[in-house]
């Protein structure tokens, strides 16, 4: 039996060896170790053995199958590579047709600029305070020193609504606001919507700003500079060039105008900057007493500097946009951009 | 406003170069916005005297002139005739370029060399037309520059003022103020005035009315003046500076105004009836015809200078045209005067009226200089018109100005600005400034500030001249010293923040609209004669009333978009709208947006199905469960823009919080569409006290689910809503959730019907359902279906 046995093996490995597909190494697995198989016929007859050649018949019978299934795995293993191969190589796409795209939306620009300013303030611990688009004459104008009758209240034109109450021309109006409900210390800055009467290639009637303030104990102008340069170094780079020139503006004093170095020309002189090399980026100062003084703070325990940034304008630098009046013609192929 | 670099000059010693100028200014705190070269460049174009003319050798319309410089004689071919042997003129040498283009050379003309060019003030630039050849004062020095001579080789600064330095709208003025930032000196100029005619109390009464607006009034007159243009230089001058050329006498005013910061007024004294001037209030009903030909109506809130017939100009803002100076006139009174500065304002803003006069009186001008600048310009017309002046000035001055002191403390500057000062550095500052500063305490100076600071009222005004002086770069940067706290943000900013997040991540884009719309986009969205907030002063008829829904505005970006080929539209916006209440307007927040055109844009392997109420609604169900807001009901609704039929309002916790669905047909004409948009616009005020609460984790299921479906036809007006709630509520505790997989109509499914197929998951928190109870349950689902509903039941499966 072990002779034929023997013989078996080497009739299949040769049979199997021969086997050019994959069909075909299975037919012969069929035929060899299937469960009507050769090697299962061997093992029918193994009942009829005496019971000492038994064992090493059945050992024999068994290694005889392992060996043969073992030869047919490998060879279908084979097959199977091939056939993966081949597989492979045909099943492609073309990777340059467009993709399943479901468009993202956008936030407006001037919302990412704005995102910008804030997530800047935030880190340096300022609050976000909000106030009223429609807004008191009271807060726009008389509790920021600029009383009816101020030639200075001409710097902003301004719409009304009725004699007491208008559209606030800048978020300054939320100074006082803060200012008269909370006590210092205070670091708050205020971002939103304003409005101004004028309308041509570089006014639109409604635009933002962020206005922002800090009120404590010894709050230096000095101390103005490290914050606003701060920020202007995170906006635009650490190595942004940064002025700071004496100014006016009602409701603060010592004011100042702050410039960077304008970011087309390098400070070489273009039409963005007028050729003088520098870009007005905000205006800012010392909170002006008076102000202190209407929202009942004593300008001898406390002082403060207030800030205020035009956002468009911002918005128009960092991202190359040359006309102002785009950002409210909410053309999608424009908003898309950003 | 404009200043002359020449003219600047005339004050100045040792005035930096235009641009270190500049510079100097804008870092001071007094922008120069832009330098420019004043006329033309000329180069090589010098004073000369013509010798002799001859005629021409081969040409009977030109003249061989010979002409000489300071040094040198050349031969001129010219074709004027108009100057004489011993005529100051301007020759234009070889290399010289003229503005019209013409380059000047040694040329041959008809066979006779010509070595320059005698130039007529048109060839120079400096007139539209001439009469030949331009002839110079005698008494011109020869071979000098002809910029120099005609003052042609200026710039023109073009400087910001802010509104608290009115004593810097004038040459003088700025001239001073440059004197202190450059160190440049400052010379006064010499007026002397040749009183030659009679008594001026013999021409004129002046009285100020009690309590009237004017602290100051000072006159002059000159008789027999004999009016006339004004020389060239001056013209050219006034030109330069944006007002336009009147006559000898009207001109020197405004020379004057530009020159010292002081408005005058001349007027024609013959015709001012009884000879008197009255500073006083407008009576009610009175009027004036002002010197530009508009009758203006006054008030008694307004000033005016009377005569002894009535108002005869508007006091510092304009004169009358009834005594305006003219050809005809051969006895002025100028005026020069003092008036309030809001009495100006509020005169100016009632007449709609404003001048350099006012401007300037609004913002104060100097109340001591009022006599200096009467002086300047009397002596003036003297000198252009002749005359002879009055002897004696009116000057009426009831109380005389107290210049401005304050206590100015080292300390408290050195606090406010991060720097250290010494009393000397602080001294020399205000030395340079003209402030008088005396030590009255250890640290504490007395500042006395000059007439014409008006801005510096307080020790805060004085820190900020120090720190302007002083360099605002001079400062150091520090970071303010306190505690360190986080910054805190409200819930507006966080839901805003939030939806914002939800909608650009479902594809929309971000639009910014005007918060103001027409009326007819405001009536819109209804109610029929609804009020507004609405702007007393628009700047137009589309931009007149605050709006109260942003769906008009996403409907006109809707239209513009379209006419612009961009078909697919999907925006929104974030804004509030206004809402006519108390004092203030309320202000609600809305989030609002629009979509139209296919649900995918076109593309190769995507389905090109276009948009329906679903798809709107899947907005909104995400913006509420991303804001974790869960339970918002949806109801049919109606609303203006709406269709009726495909439109619903959500409600969270009973309150409306938003509507949504198809435009309705009318709005869909009105803005000229192919198809209607779909809308919604949700209010935030109504969800944004329950917002920020965030959720709590639910323990993930132990036990499996089980599922069963069930198909079934049902009349088609039952809604889907009441359906599903309905069989939720059978066991809220083993009814895991409901899905709807379909829903079909038409073919064998009878007319005014519809057949849904739902599938329903079980689940016990607690263990394993076993299939019977899951049958029960399910068969009660059917019971219920048919019971309540009429349904018919069509098919049940399992697994």
């Amino acid at each position: 039996m072990i002779e034929k046995l023997e013989n078996l093996l080497k009739e299949a490995s040769s049979e199997i060896s021969k086997a050019d597909s994959k069909e075909k190494v299975l037919l012969l697995k069929t035929r060899y170790v299937g469960r009507k198989g050769e090697i299962a016929s061997f093992l029918k007859d193994l009942g009829g053995l005496p019971a000492e050649e038994r064992k090493a018949a059945g050992e024999a019978i068994n290694r005889a199958k392992d060996a043969i299934e073992k030869e047919v795995e490998r060879l279908l293993a084979g097959f199977d590579e091939r056939e993966k191969a081949l597989l492979l190589k045909t099943d492609r796409v073309d990777v340059t047709l467009p993709g399943r795209r479901v468009p993202l939306g956008k936030r407006h620009p001037v919302t990412q600029v704005m995102d910008s300013v804030e997530a800047i303030f935030s880190g340096l611990g300022f609050d976000i305070a909000e106030g009223p688009e429609v807004e008191l004459d009271y807060y726009n104008f008389e509790a920021l020193n600029l009383p009816k009758d101020h030639p200075a209240r001409d710097m902003q034109d301004t719409f009304y609504i009725n004699e007491e109450v208008l559209l606030r021309t800048h978020t300054s109006a939320v100074q006082p606001r803060v200012m008269e409900r909370e006590r210092p210390p205070l670091r708050v800055i205020a971002p939103g919507t304003v409005y101004r009467r004028d309308s041509d290639i570089t006014h639109t009637p409604m635009f933002h700003q962020v206005e922002g303030f800090m009120v404590d104990k010894g709050v230096r102008f000095s101390d103005l500079k490290g914050i606003l340069t701060q920020f202007l170094h995170e906006l635009f780079g650490e190595n942004t060039g940064i002025r700071f020139r004496p100014s006016f503006f009602p409701f603060t004093e010592p004011s100042a105008e702050v410039d960077i170095r304008c970011v087309i020309c390098s400070g070489s002189g273009c039409r963005v900057c007028k050729g003088s090399g520098w870009l007005e980026i905000l205006g800012a100062g010392m909170i002006h007493p008076e102000v202190f003084r209407t929202v009942k703070y004593d300008p001898e325990e406390y002082t403060g500097f207030a800030f205020g940034l035009g956002i468009e304008r911002i918005a128009m630098l960092k991202f190359g946009i040359d006309d102002l009046r785009l950002f409210f013609e909410n053309d999608i192929r424009f908003l898309r951009q950003f | 406003m404009l200043f002359s670099y020449n003219w600047l000059k005339e004050y100045l010693d040792r005035l930096p170069e235009p641009k270190a100028l500049s510079d100097a200014l804008t870092m001071s705190g007094t922008e120069v916005e832009s330098v420019t070269p004043a006329g033309a460049l000329l180069s090589n174009v010098v004073t000369a005297q013509v010798l002799n003319c001859d005629k021409h050798p081969n040409a009977d319309k030109l003249q061989l002139c010979s002409v000489k410089t300071d040094r040198e004689e050349f031969s001129i071919v010219c074709g004027a005739k108009n100057m004489l042997p011993g005529d100051k003129v301007v020759l234009a040498l070889s290399g010289a370029e003229l503005p019209g283009g013409i380059k000047i050379k040694r040329s041959k003309i008809r066979g006779v060399e010509s070595q320059g060019m005698m130039c007529s003030e048109v060839e120079l630039g400096i007139k539209e037309t001439s009469n030949g050849i331009m002839i110079l004062p005698e008494d011109t020095p020869l071979g000098k520059d002809i910029t120099e001579v005609l003052g042609l080789n200026d710039f023109m600064m073009e400087v910001g003022i802010t509104p608290n330095r009115a004593d810097l709208l004038s040459i003088r003025g700025l001239a001073r103020e440059i004197a202190a930032v450059t160190g440049a000196a400052f010379k006064e100029k010499a007026v002397t005035v040749e009183e030659t005619g009679g008594p001026v109390d013999d021409f004129v009464q002046v009285s100020i009315e009690t309590g009237a607006p004017c602290r100051r009034y000072t006159a002059r007159v000159i008789e027999g003046v004999k009016v006339a243009p004004s020389p060239d230089a001056i013209k050219r001058r006034l030109e330069a500076h944006g007002i336009r050329s009147i006559n000898n006498v009207v001109d020197v005013t405004n020379l004057v105004l530009l020159e010292t910061g002081q408005p005058l007024h001349a007027f024609d004294l013959d015709k001012l009836s009884a000879k008197m001037i009255d500073v006083r209030l407008a009576g009610e009903n009175e009027s004036v015809e002002t010197i530009d030909g508009k009758v203006r109506k006054l008030d008694p809130t307004m000033l005016v200078i009377a005569d002894g017939a009535g108002p005869v100009a508007l006091a510092g803002i304009m004169g009358g045209k009834s005594s305006e100076v003219g050809d005809s006139t051969v006895t002025v009174l100028l005026e020069s005067a003092w008036f309030e500065p809001s009495a100006v304002r509020r005169t100016s803003k009632k007449a709609g009226l404003s001048s350099d006069s006012s401007y300037r009186f609004e913002r104060g001008v100097d109340m001591e200089g009022v006599r200096a600048a009467l002086d300047m310009a009397a002596s003036l017309i003297n000198k252009l018109a002749g005359g002879r002046v009055a002897s004696g000035v009116v000057d009426i001055y009831p109380e005389e100005f107290k210049p401005a002191s304050m206590d100015f403390r080292r300390k408290r500057a050195e606090e406010l600005l991060g720097i250290e000062l010494t009393d000397n550095k602080i001294k020399e500052i205000f030395n340079r400034l003209g402030i008088v500063a005396e030590e009255s305490s250890e640290g504490v100076l007395t500042a006395t500030v000059p007439s014409y600071r008006g801005d510096l009222k307080n020790e805060t005004d004085l820190v900020e001249e120090v720190a302007r002086i002083f360099g605002y770069n001079n400062i150091p940067t520090t970071l303010p010293m306190g505690q360190l706290m986080p910054g805190h943000t409200g819930r507006l900013f966080n839901i805003r923040n939030s939806v914002k997040e939800i909608l650009t991540n479902h594809g929309f884009l971000e639009v910014i609209n005007y918060s103001f719309v027409s009326r007819e986009m405001f009536a819109l969205t209804g109610p029929e004669g609804k009020t507004g907030v609405t702007i007393l002063n628009p700047l137009s008829e589309d931009q007149v009333l605050m709006r109260d829904s942003l769906l008009p505005s996403l409907l006109e970006n809707l239209r513009k978009n379209l006419s612009r080929k961009n078909e697919q539209v999907k925006i929104f916006e974030f804004a509030p709208v206004y809402l006519p209440g108390g004092k203030l307007p309320e202000e609600k927040w809305r989030a609002s947006g629009l979509m139209y055109g296919l649900r995918w844009d076109e593309s190769w392997n995507l389905t090109k199905d276009g948009l329906d109420f679903y798809d709107v609604k899947g907005v909104v169900e995400k913006v509420f469960e991303g804001l974790s807001l869960d339970g918002c009901e949806v109801k049919r609704a109606e609303g203006v823009l709406f269709h009726p039929g495909k439109s619903a309002a959500v409600t969270f916790e009973g309150k409306v919080a938003g509507m949504f669905g198809e435009a309705h047909p009318d709005v869909v004409r009105k803005f000229d569409l192919k198809k209607a948009p779909l809308l919604f616009e949700l209010d935030i005020d109504a969800v944004i006290e329950r917002y920020g609460q965030g959720r709590k984790y639910k323990t993930l299921p132990k036990f499996p689910e089980s599922t069963r479906d069930i198909a079934f036809i049902v009349r088609e007006d039952i809604p889907y809503g009441e359906i599903i709630s309905s069989i939720e509520e059978l066991d809220t505790n083993l009814i895991e959730r409901v899905e709807l997989f379909d829903v079909y109509c038409g073919g064998n499914i009878p007319p005014g019907t519809r057949s849904m197929a739902l599938r329903i998951v079980y689940r016990s928190m607690e263990r394993t359902l076993t299939a019977h109870e899951v049958e029960e349950i399910h068969s009660g689902v059917s019971r219920r279906l048919a019971g309540k509903f009429g349904a018919e039941v069509r098919g049940e499966s399992g697994s």
